[in-house]
């Protein structure tokens, strides 16, 4: 998630809320992807919350 | 005349006061938002608790709403409100990872230090990985360079992309929240 960040040049925070609430290109960018892997992921991922 | 940051109205030891009291601002809402739990945000990814969701857009909506208002009422300057730069491969690339860890960790940076502010030994963790995450970023960062300056764009709203003027894309926005909360009800009120 460091790593990710900093690719992203920002966290939920900095790039998603606050960049996308000024319409930035990449942080919307970044929202997409985020929940996109989330989403892929969570299937795979589901043992540790059961 | 904001941002106050930029017009040199708070000075500088004013700027890092009202940082101060907007961080504790923020941890605090964020803790008694229940945010700072991890199986509660992982229950996003698998669509049983959508309070990141619905959480992460009213705090988008409203800052736009706010950021555009307060600019067409003259109160705010937005053209001096930094706006992020748009790099489309390394965010896209860092948006797969960050969901990847965030799905796993079921916090992300922020709420990791809400965690860990609150107790919870997991936000520890999760900070702590965060950090070392970077270090070795910063550490590997001529391997990585090329990927990080990918593919700029520059300074880039959806509203530039689209063609179309600001307060369309901020009604658009808002409808698709709304809309979106909608969903988001019927979903949780579906599951519980």
């Amino acid at each position: 998630m460091g790593v990710g960040a900093k690719f992203a040049r920002g966290c939920t925070s900095g790039q998603a809320l606050s960049g996308g609430a000024l319409l930035s290109v990449g942080s919307w960018i970044f929202i997409a992807s985020c929940f996109a892997a989330g989403y892929v992921l969570a299937p795979a991922a589901r043992r540790l919350w059961r | 005349m904001s941002p106050l940051t930029e017009t040199g109205a708070l000075g500088s030891s004013g700027a890092l006061v009202a940082a101060v009291l907007i961080g504790f601002a923020f941890g605090w809402f964020l803790e008694r938002g229940g945010l700072g739990s991890a199986p509660k945000l992982a229950g996003q990814f698998y669509l049983t608790d959508l309070t990141v969701f619905k959480v992460m857009f009213s705090a988008l909506v409203t800052a736009m709403l706010g950021a555009f208002w307060l600019d067409r009422l003259g109160v705010l300057r937005l053209d001096l409100v930094y706006l992020p730069e748009t790099f489309v491969v390394p965010q896209a690339l860092g948006g797969v990872l960050f969901g990847a860890g965030f799905l796993v960790a079921g916090l992300c940076p922020g709420t990791s230090c809400v965690a860990a502010a609150a107790g919870r030994r997991d936000g520890l963790g999760v900070m702590v990985g965060m950090l070392i995450g970077v270090a070795l970023f910063n550490l590997g960062f001529d391997w990585v360079a090329s990927i990080y300056a990918a593919t700029p764009l520059g300074a880039v709203r959806l509203t530039d992309l689209v063609g179309v003027t600001p307060g369309v894309g901020v009604a658009i926005v808002t409808m698709l929240a709304l809309a979106g909360f909608a969903v988001a009800n019927r979903l949780e009120r579906r599951r519980a």
